[in-house]
């Protein structure tokens, strides 16, 4: 790899991934990805459930397979990777400033640069979890690694708290291992994850789900030896209402951050609602040259979202998009949109999510009086990322701000 | 019953405490019984002390549901080859006490041992500080503590810069509210005075204050400013201390709990360990929240340690908001045995806010709690109103070692020759440490412990570097030449990189857990609280040392391997 290229994709997970190739593609000479591990794939290696690549391949995959299925298209391609690289800094022009066992430090020209570097978990202090420090506490992500990478078992009894994806995925990873899971803890009264999630990993598996409840507590001094849970109404524990469950392990599945500390530090815009980089529906962040895709501008729910989101943003790397921009904002009932701006001229597929549950709903896309977009749900919950397809626009039929409603559906 | 025995029941009845049982000798008070609750437990003792002629509080007290204190149950060790060995001085607790207690008595021509029930120094207490080096405001004028906190203080600066430690002084700024309250600042100007307390400036009016810090919240009448507060990392100034007293030749039986002080004819014999005795003539009882039941294994029953516990609530690095300055609330309505604590920079960058205060007979858990949170982010939200409670990112709890004077209890024990109890070490007992080293050299050689100058002293073994504070490029690119573990990134947050890891376990004093390794190299200490390194610092543990534990014995990091069945 010359210190010049065409595209530098940071981190080489489902995003990652998806940009490198659709940049290649799209006509970029040359592309490199640097990733930290010393594998493609990201969090997807650990994932080795089912339910990948149903929209992106009409395939029922599970992570390992997605991401070998990504790695052979990025080779393919001939996309070059740098494992075990870790990238320290942005600056413009776009540069990288990178490090790795073999080359030590070095930088990175590139006429575009895709973030991808995913998230991070949310940890037990951050869920407002006190009581002891022990041995036995650990993120879904990381107890997900032990189980199914490390092949070790976190703990013989588990608690888990929260009903994210990955937390009941973990409820019946850790059955099927041989431990006990006394019970998933949500702190809302329905559950994070994916419905299917919630019966084919709790009811299947006889696992208890308490819905508005949550854990206060960890016990023990070396190793978690319970926890205090308690009944909640409107985020506040019920006083009255704890129970010591015991326990030698405290699983935390309580939701995803975008990891955007370089994105933070290169000075993009960020939006409050994401956690991530504002972006165009090109995925351009406002950094000349800088992209981003994938969890880092919000937090998805299926993989096959990320990697087509991630395609447009690698394709715009290799080859910009013209075209002027109109901000397309949430409105009643949704909490974010993502992406925050539109490009006229080339479709759009507009992601969001909803504040409060709502049944019967339609969600709207308009601008001004003119409707662009619709679709109905029968019910959206917050957890469910929402998406709908906008057709191409005409910046002269753009004349003002666009606004996403999710509305309850006119009775004909 | 003598006269002070008298006073003392008088005023624990006038009280309401009928049924203590009170017996003064020399001036220590005994107390006895059983009382409603602890908090009775803790003011009856507070009330025995607070007497005029009472020098010190033997307690004990007890309530429904607390039994006394015990010293942990010995399990069943191997025995250590170094309790074959004849020792000098045999120091009890690797704290920051302990450990610079035996970073000066490496000074000197004798054999040195320090024992430690952890799997670490600075394990205990010393690791839940939060770092500040106090200017000596606080302490009552006369007491030990304000004289050894100044003295302490004061030789911070010199020390780090010889240990390689780095020691910022943020300086300490106190808020008055309201303006009633103003006339506190003369006070605070007396006590500076009085306990030599330099350059403490009062800040009449708000405008002052803002200069200082523009950003605070609410409403502002005055403050005053004390410049010489300052930073440091508690553990990684007592690891310093311990890595010169070791390269002096002091020994560390680290993983060891002490069972007891052997006592002959009125003189210290050694020191009972779970791996065996350690012959010595003197015992230095740094044994901090244990230091009591210590002391009383050698017959000496003259304080009594109250655990009171502290929580500390860690912000992101990058969490905006803040100040520069260590601030704290100041008026009329303070809480009453801690100095409210503070909000403000640490050593290493982060902002760290609190301690709370909380009475407990517990000597061994350090949970934190909704409450204690609560009441820290409302104490300084309204001065840091830009801080966002979201960007807390750890919070973790101490016990303070404190006896009923309130005071340090640094003095020879009585009717054990050559035990030095250095008890009661609370708030400012890092501040102090220091100089409290200083305090047990002197009387350790007032006690005739013969105190001979070695003909050299080493410096502590020069540090590895850190990669994240290496600006020199040229410098990093040689060293992962030599080394490819140096362009491992393993702690993304901290940017802690294999070879720091690996570093960090080398040696006697290295690390042997992953909390031990997160002390030394602050891997897992930033916003993924170890969520992406944990993993990778446990394969480095247990490539090195087989079994990996988060904090040393019971405490596994896992349950096991799965098991596939056959």
């Amino acid at each position: 790899m010359g210190p010049e290229v065409d595209v530098a994709v940071v981190g080489g997970g489902p995003a990652g991934l998806a940009a490198a190739v659709a940049a290649k593609e799209a006509g970029a000479a040359s592309v490199v990805i640097l990733e930290r591990e010393e594998c493609l794939g990201g969090i997807l290696p650990q994932c080795i459930h089912t339910g990948f690549g149903l929209a992106r391949f009409g395939e029922d995959l599970t992570g390992p397979e997605y991401a070998e299925r990504y790695a052979g298209l990025a080779a393919e391609a001939g996309v070059e990777v740098l494992l075990g690289t870790t990238v320290l800094g942005l600056a413009p022009g776009p540069v990288l400033r990178a490090v790795n066992p073999s080359v030590g430090l070095f930088k990175v020209h590139a006429r575009g640069v895709v973030l991808a570097m995913g998230c991070r978990e949310r940890t037990r202090v951050q869920a407002g979890i006190g009581g002891t420090r022990p041995a036995g506490v650990f993120t879904a992500g990381v107890a997900q690694r032990y189980l199914n990478i490390e092949g070790c078992l976190p703990g013989q009894s588990a608690v888990i708290v929260g009903s994210g994806d990955v937390g009941l995925l973990l409820a019946r990873r850790l059955t099927l291992c041989g431990a006990r899971v006394a019970g998933v803890y949500e702190q809302l009264p329905y559950a994070s994850g994916l419905m299917r999630n919630v019966v084919q990993c709790l009811h299947d598996f006889g696992i208890p789900l308490h819905l508005s409840h949550t854990v206060l507590e960890v016990h023990g001094r070396g190793r978690v030896e319970a926890v205090t849970v308690a009944q909640v109404t409107e985020g506040r524990p019920v006083p009255g209402s704890e129970t010591v469950v015991p326990c030698d392990s405290l699983v935390v599945s309580v939701g995803l951050i975008p990891e955007n500390e370089l994105t933070r530090s290169a000075g993009a815009l960020m939006d409050t609602a994401t956690g991530g980089p504002v972006v165009d529906s090109r995925y351009r962040t406002t950094l000349p040259g800088v992209y981003a895709c994938g969890n880092v501008v919000h937090v998805h729910d299926l993989v096959d979202h990320v990697s087509a989101a991630a395609a447009v943003a690698g394709a715009d790397a290799a080859r910009p998009a013209a075209g002027p921009a109109v901000p397309i904002v949430a409105g009643d009932n949704v909490r974010y949109v993502v992406p925050q701006r539109l490009v006229t001229g080339t479709p759009v597929r507009v992601y969001c999510r909803v504040v409060r549950p709502q049944r019967d709903v339609e969600l709207a896309v308009c601008c001004g009086s003119r409707v662009i977009g619709r679709r109905r749900e029968a019910a959206v919950r917050p957890p469910e990322l929402l998406c709908l397809d906008l057709p191409a626009q005409s910046p002269d039929e753009l004349t003002g701000p666009v606004v996403v409603n999710c509305h309850p559906r006119e009775v004909a | 019953m003598d006269d002070l025995t008298r006073a003392v029941t008088r005023r624990l009845r006038s009280a309401g405490y009928q049924d203590v049982a009170v017996d003064c000798r020399d001036g220590v008070a005994a107390l006895a019984g059983t009382l409603l609750h602890w908090e009775a437990v803790v003011e009856a003792g507070h009330i025995a002390a607070e007497t005029p002629g009472v020098r010190s509080v033997y307690s004990e007290l007890t309530c429904p549901g607390v039994d006394l204190p015990k010293l942990p149950a010995a399990r069943r060790r191997p025995q250590s080859p170094l309790c074959r060995e004849p020792w000098d001085v045999v120091v009890v607790g690797a704290g920051v006490t302990g450990c610079s207690v035996a970073r000066e008595l490496a000074r000197y021509d004798l054999r040195v041992i320090v024992v430690e029930a952890g799997d670490d120094v600075a394990g205990g207490a010393t690791r839940a500080n939060n770092g500040t080096v106090h200017c000596g405001l606080d302490p009552l004028p006369g007491s030990l503590k304000a004289k050894l906190n100044v003295q302490g203080n004061a030789m911070y600066p010199g020390l780090c810069a010889e240990l390689g430690v780095s020691y910022r002084v943020p300086g300490l700024l106190g808020v008055v509210r309201s303006a009633d309250e103003l006339f506190l600042l003369d006070l605070v100007l007396a006590r500076a005075a009085e306990n030599r307390v330099p350059g403490v400036v009062a800040l009449r009016g708000a405008e002052a204050v803002r200069s200082l810090e523009p950003t605070l919240g609410g409403e502002i009448a005055g403050g005053f400013y004390s410049p010489t507060t300052g930073a440091v990392s508690p553990y990684g100034f007592t690891l310093a201390c311990a890595e010169q007293a070791a390269a002096n030749g002091v020994s560390f039986l680290l993983d060891t709990a002490v069972t007891g002080v052997a006592v002959h004819a009125g003189r210290v014999r050694g020191v009972r360990t779970e791996r065996g005795l350690l012959e010595a003539s003197w015992c230095v009882n740094a044994a901090g929240v244990w230091a009591d039941l210590i002391a009383a294994s050698a017959g000496c029953r003259e304080f009594t340690i109250h655990p009171r516990l502290g929580e500390m609530f860690v912000f992101d690095v990058r969490a905006r908001g803040h100040s520069r300055t260590i601030i704290t609330p100041f008026g009329l309505a303070q809480d009453e045995y801690t100095k409210g604590g503070g909000a403000g920079p640490s050593a290493c960058g982060n902002h760290i806010w609190g301690p709370t205060a909380v009475e407990t007979w517990e000597r061994r858990l350090t949970p934190t709690s909704r409450t204690g949170r609560a009441k820290v982010v409302a104490k300084f939200g309204e001065l840091l109103p830009g801080a966002d409670p979201a960007d807390i990112i750890a919070a973790y709890a101490g016990l303070r070692a404190v006896t009923y004077t309130e005071d340090f209890h640094i003095a020879h024990a009585r009717g054990a020759g050559g035990l030095v109890n250095v008890a009661g070490m609370q708030s400012p007992g890092l501040a102090a440490a220091p100089a409290v080293a200083l305090e047990v050299i002197r009387l350790l050689g007032e006690g005739g412990l013969p105190l001979r100058l070695r003909r050299h002293y080493a410096p502590r073994p020069t540090p590895p570097p850190r990669f994240s504070e290496l600006a020199d490029g040229e410098l990093l690119q040689a060293l992962i030449r030599t080394d490819p573990a140096w362009g491992r990134v393993v702690c993304r947050c901290e940017q802690v990189t294999e070879a720091e890891v690996k570093a960090a376990m080398q040696g006697p004093l290295g690390a042997r857990s992953v909390d031990a390794v997160k002390r030394r190299t602050r891997a897992g200490m930033g916003r993924c609280q170890g969520g992406f390194c944990g993993y990778r610092v446990a394969t480095l543990l247990q490539e090195r040392f087989g079994a990996v534990t988060k904090a040393g014995d019971g405490s596994p990091w896992l349950a096991g391997v799965i098991s596939h069945g056959t």
